[in-house]
């Protein structure tokens, strides 16, 4: 047992406080010293007092617990009332629920966004290529019936074909192609490139022509515009003008 | 002081009505607010010293416990719980009332007798009740006085031990502090509420260690 320094053989006043508490480990000890220590007994005693009067003055502001309880029960069934009717206000939800909402606006904002820029970005693309056909049918060899002479982008003089084809190609037609006309002794001469894609102008019969189509539909070459006149004989050769756009 | 047995009742109790308001009877609120208002209330009283403030800071604990219920995972006890929500509020009310000078109210002797004749009609001393005893009254009244000059965190651990009854460990846990320090605080709150009492002369015999 710590001894008191001015108290000899006597705990601690802290001892003593813990003691009078019931929480002291040397419970045992101090009350058996407590109980030949006029002291000790003294000091204990001034704190029952200083207990008993705190419970006392408090006990005796605040009113017994009955009527505590009722007062504080009505002040509270009160609260929460005011409390619910001011909620039913958008700008009386709790704080969690502004959060969640503010949060979810920004989302659907960026959302929004995003979509409106990617949308954006596939449209300009389509207008892209679009313009890109357009302008492969403008300056191809793409002749309106009837003998008149056009020029194509190169400048070159053409005939008008009797068989025309359009065909979407992929990028690397360019590499395919002289294969192709290898296969369907076309010439290589034939083919040119211009701005817009490529054009092959030559002499076929209607045999070669569908060889021709076979070749090209196999490479994955898809055929978007078409226009012939009236061909019988199939034996016979004609003209044929095909342009390949990417 | 309740009995082992009692507290244990009190927390079964209280279990079920916990379920109870979860499963949306919220009725069952109020018996917890009956149940559990006194003591707090005794807290906030002992903490703030204004009957008012106690009401407010005790109603407000409710209200926010209210709310949160549903959301109430049992990790500590609903005793705890509110007490800790209760001390806290007390405590923003102390330091608000503090900050508009309020806290100087708390001491008598700090007034002047034109105040001090104005503040007694509007607030009616309960000492001039005839069946009062003067004596008692004066030490009480000295107490509470003594009380609210304790630096905060010696009162919080006095109202708590004295007043709420709450064993050292639940103090310990609601202020966030080691029992030892529990310890230490209450003597030396005890310590320094006798000093001022003597200060005071209240008579030495019944409140110093007399040699």
């Amino acid at each position: 047992m710590k001894n008191n320094p001015l108290f000899h053989n006597c705990p601690s006043e802290e001892q003593l406080s813990e003691y009078f508490d019931r929480e002291s480990s040397l419970q045992s000890e101090i009350e058996q010293h407590v109980k030949d220590c006029l002291l000790c007994r003294a000091y204990l005693d001034s704190l029952e007092k200083l207990d008993q009067s705190m419970k006392n003055a408090v006990n005796r502001s605040c009113g017994t617990d009955k009527e505590i309880a009722a007062k504080i029960s009505t002040r509270v069934k009160t609260s929460l009332k005011e409390n619910n009717i001011k909620r039913t206000g958008i700008f009386f939800l709790s704080p969690v629920v502004w959060r969640a909402g503010v949060l979810l606006v920004i989302g659907c904002g960026i959302g929004f966004l995003l979509w409106k820029e990617s949308s954006q970005t596939k449209e300009n693309q389509l207008s892209q290529n679009n313009k890109i056909q357009k302008s492969a049918y403008v300056s191809a060899a793409f002749v309106p019936s009837g003998n008149v002479s056009k020029k194509n982008s190169q400048g070159d003089d053409i005939k008008n074909a009797e068989i025309k084809h359009h065909w979407k190609a992929s990028k690397n037609i360019g590499a395919c192609l002289p294969n192709i006309l290898k296969q369907c002794g076309i010439p290589e001469k034939s083919l040119r490139k211009t701005n817009a894609g490529w054009i092959l102008a030559c002499k076929l019969n209607m045999k070669d022509l569908n060889r021709f189509k076979t070749f090209c539909l196999d490479t994955g070459c898809q055929l978007i515009y078409s226009d012939s006149s009236n061909i019988n004989d199939s034996d016979k050769t004609f003209d044929y003008e095909a342009v390949f756009v990417e | 002081m309740q009995t082992e047995e009692e507290k244990k009742l009190q927390m079964q109790e209280t279990a079920e009505l916990i379920a109870a308001f979860k499963d949306g009877k919220l009725e069952s609120f109020d018996k917890l607010v009956i149940m559990y208002s006194p003591q707090l209330y005794r807290t906030a009283y002992g903490l703030l010293g204004s009957k008012q403030d106690a009401e407010e800071v005790v109603q407000d604990a409710f209200v926010r416990a209210f709310r949160a219920l549903n959301n109430f995972r049992g990790d500590s006890s609903f005793e705890t719980w509110m007490h800790r929500i209760t001390v806290n509020l007390a405590r923003n009310k102390f330091h608000w009332n503090r900050r508009r000078g309020e806290g100087q109210m708390t001491s008598i002797s700090h007034v002047s007798d034109d105040e001090r004749e104005q503040r007694d009609l509007l607030f009616p001393d309960d000492r001039l009740r005839p069946d009062f005893s003067l004596e008692n009254s004066e030490i009480e009244h000295e107490i509470m006085d003594g009380l609210s000059r304790l630096p905060e965190s010696l009162r919080e651990t006095m109202v708590l031990r004295h007043l709420s009854d709450l064993p050292y460990e639940k103090i310990a846990e609601q202020l966030s502090c080691k029992v030892g320090t529990v310890k230490s605080r209450l003597a030396r709150g005890r310590e320094l509420l006798r000093e001022y009492l003597v200060s005071k002369e209240i008579p030495e015999n019944q409140t110093k260690r007399s040699i």
